[in-house]
């Protein structure tokens, strides 16, 4: 597969683009983990961090997003030489991982609120579920780009434009597992602690 | 084994995306047992976490990202500065204006106005 200086140039260009979305994206995270930063002790009566959090629960989910970050990263070096298979083997690894992930998160948000600690019942609550659910809407919408790119890898032959849009797909996953750095350390490790 | 495995296991960015990922889990894994493992606090336990995810992000930033190797012109490395200069303005000016808010608030401690004179450097003259 040979690129020319114009496609290169383009593809650039194009990564360039999606990186400031990334960045304006990283803004809106910014708001969200500050308003968290300020709220998390108002819990109005309610549970505190330390209360609600299933610690080993959430380090099994960072190892998760972490090595789906890793698988990723390979894929898109395996299809930028060009072995398909490898590429599909790892994306559809990265396709589970990332769905594991939301499923656990999923099942502690619901867990929560069945135990009466919804985003109602205090301002930490809110500011909690609003950060962290904007984490996951983001990984649904990377779990859904995945699952319309992975059918080109399913074919003998990829294209430069497939290889583009796996580029793309791969800042946003590796973006998206830097943010949950933050969320695991803000929100899950310091928790209710003082500093 | 065959060519092009040995070209991607031979590849500058595999070896690259390895680092990175043992890397993150010794970050992670030491972060975690380090909170778990603290249960007072304070300002050295919140310095070492907001190193570890430090090092975690410089990890994610260099070997996933690759945001070292860009050619110049640099606009992707600009972009993420001025992106860490907003997002340091926007958490630390919302922690100290509300800090600031909470400090100015009707108080509710009723020894507050003996707090706030000696808090505020006053000597009280009876």
């Amino acid at each position: 597969m040979s690129h020319t200086l114009a496609s290169t140039q383009n593809s650039s260009k194009v990564q360039l683009g999606f990186w400031i979305y990334l960045m304006t994206d990283c803004i809106l995270f910014a708001t969200l983990f500050a308003v968290y930063a300020v709220l998390r002790n108002n819990t109005a009566g309610g549970p505190s961090a330390s209360d609600i959090f299933d610690m080993p629960f959430i380090l099994v989910e960072t190892l998760l997003l972490l090595a789906s970050s890793f698988t990723a990263g390979i894929a898109l070096l395996a299809a930028k030489k060009s072995m398909i298979s490898l590429a599909r083997k790892l994306l559809i690894a990265t396709l589970v991982l990332g769905v594991s992930f939301l499923a656990m998160e999923l099942y502690e948000f619901i867990k929560m609120y069945n135990e009466g600690h919804s985003w109602r019942e205090s301002a930490f609550l809110s500011a909690y579920f609003t950060l962290v659910a904007t984490h996951g809407l983001h990984i649904t919408a990377g779990i859904i780009w995945l699952l319309v790119l992975l059918p080109k890898f399913f074919r003998s032959k990829i294209d430069s434009l497939t290889i583009s849009r796996l580029t793309l797909f791969s800042m946003f996953w590796h973006f998206l597992d830097v943010v949950w750095i933050f969320i695991f350390t803000v929100v899950y490790l310091i928790g209710d602690k003082t500093l | 084994m065959s060519a092009p495995t040995k070209s991607l296991l031979q590849d500058k960015s595999f070896k690259l995306y390895v680092q990175g990922f043992v890397f993150s889990l010794i970050f992670t894994l030491a972060a975690y047992f380090f909170a778990t493992s603290n249960t007072s606090g304070g300002l050295l336990f919140g310095i070492t976490l907001a190193l570890f995810a430090f090092g975690q992000l410089l990890t994610q930033l260099i070997c996933f990202l690759h945001l070292d190797q860009e050619s110049k012109p640099r606009y992707n490395q600009m972009a993420f500065i001025y992106t860490a200069l907003t997002v340091f303005a926007i958490v630390a000016g919302s922690l100290w204006i509300m800090h600031n808010l909470h400090y100015n608030m009707k108080p509710q401690d009723p020894n507050i106005e003996q707090k706030i004179l000696e808090n505020e450097g006053y000597e009280i003259r009876q």
